[in-house]
């Protein structure tokens, strides 16, 4: 990226809107030549007269033809950006933040933990994982939704059994539903694999993610080995502002993905 | 066909104290459940406790006026029941079987009564139940939190 337009967004056209679940939808956008991005990485989207959002990017890394946005329509700017339509422009800054690192992994047992719209950043993870299975020993995704609706990418799910173990469950079950009810970490319980040759990634809502990697700890999986995802208020997504900061760290240039044993001192930090 | 060996190898059974395994085989039987069958209901007498080997089953409560909704699953390698330690030793939820489901079932009365002459063996009993109960109630308040909803 050239570091002179890293604060100016280039526009980006829009292929598609899709539906995702009752408040989620995914951005289907055509990037510009050369455009890369690693897993893990979010880009900075711009919706005219409204403003900027982080956004993390959930579409194949190997993919040069495509990239896709899962968004929940929460704030201003996600719901200005749920209103466009095919063919309307997107303002886009990025790739930025650091990747899962996924060569750590090489040889070992993988845990994907994720937690509702969590999934959406670590669904290039999977894909890249997918591409590469013979690098990796036996690969879990455990995913948990507030209801069997809310469940992002269900066709996915259902293909990717071929390649990984894929666990789900939800906290509130609905008429119909038979598979798991219950929390996340209780599918970490479940599953048997080797503590000590295990490398976690970990991303949704920060309480889940603690209730997780107590779980994984417990279990015998060193803080070294787990990594995490975060989000906090990020704007400049260039370390300058100061938004995001978290202790020594800026979420946007030293994260949003972290090996918990490093931002761990700096979680749970209590406001006056 | 589940054998003595097998129920020992169940997790709830690992470290105890071999007198202590023993008594606790000497009042389990296996126990067979079919998909759809309920296998608990609430109010009736809690004379029982099972440790789940195959299958899932789902806790369930029933609310007037809508359909059957299920709190949490239950699965192999898991502890299913303990009303049958607090007075009125009544089921307080219904319990169906997901999928075709084995257990050992282990008799209440047999297990108390083996409890009140062994003091170690109730107390290292009563332990390990707690210790299910306490990851249970950590799980529910977790659900109650609702994080994956978006109200602040």
């Amino acid at each position: 990226m050239n570091p002179e337009s890293v604060l100016t967004p280039t526009l980006w056209k829009l292929l598609e809107v899709q539906e995702e679940t009752g408040d989620c939808f995914s951005l289907r956008l055509e990037p510009p030549e050369g455009y890369r991005f690693e897993p893990g990485q979010f880009n900075m989207l711009y919706a005219f007269g409204k403003g900027e959002a982080p956004i993390s990017i959930s579409s194949d890394p190997d993919r040069s033809d495509q990239l896709v946005h899962s968004i929940r329509a929460v704030g201003v700017v996600t719901q200005e950006l749920q209103r466009l339509r095919a063919g309307e422009q997107v303002g886009v800054r990025g790739p930025f933040g650091q990747p899962w690192p996924l060569e750590e992994a090489e040889g070992k047992e993988v845990l994907i933990i994720a937690g509702g719209i969590g999934l959406a950043p670590l669904r290039p993870l999977i894909y890249r994982i997918l591409a590469q299975r013979q690098r990796f020993k036996q690969v879990y995704l455990l995913y948990g939704a507030r209801t069997p609706k809310d469940l992002l990418y269900p066709d996915q799910l259902e293909l990717w059994q071929e390649g990984i173990e894929v666990r789900t469950t939800v906290d509130r079950s609905m008429a119909g539903w038979t598979g798991q009810v219950g929390v996340v970490p209780r599918l970490i319980t479940a599953e048997g694999f080797d503590p000590a040759n295990t490398l976690a990634f970990v991303c949704g809502p920060e309480v889940m993610m603690n209730f997780c990697v107590e779980e994984l700890q417990n279990r015998g999986v060193a803080g070294s080995s787990i990594f995490v995802s975060l989000e906090r208020n990020m704007k400049c997504a260039q370390g300058y502002c100061g938004h995001c900061q978290m202790g020594p760290y800026f979420i946007c240039r030293d994260g949003p993905v972290f090996r918990y044993e490093r931002i761990q001192p700096f979680l749970n930090i209590r406001g006056g | 066909m589940g054998t003595k060996q097998e129920m020992l190898g169940h997790p709830f059974m690992v470290g105890l104290a071999p007198e202590h395994q023993a008594a606790m085989v000497e009042c389990a039987r296996e126990a067979f459940i079919q998909k759809g069958t309920w296998l608990l209901r609430n109010g009736d007498l809690a004379d029982q406790f099972f440790l789940v080997q195959e299958g899932v089953l789902s806790i369930e409560l029933y609310v007037p006026n809508r359909a059957e909704h299920s709190i949490q699953t239950v699965h192999p390698g898991e502890l299913l029941g303990w009303d049958w330690m607090v007075p009125p030793y009544r089921w307080t939820f219904d319990v169906r079987a997901q999928e075709d489901c084995r257990a050992f079932a282990v008799d209440a009365r047999c297990i108390r009564g083996k409890g009140q002459v062994d003091h170690e063996f109730g107390y290292q009993l009563q332990n390990r139940i707690s210790q299910v109960m306490a990851r249970r109630v950590k799980a529910l308040r977790f659900q109650l939190l609702d994080v994956y909803s978006h109200e602040p």
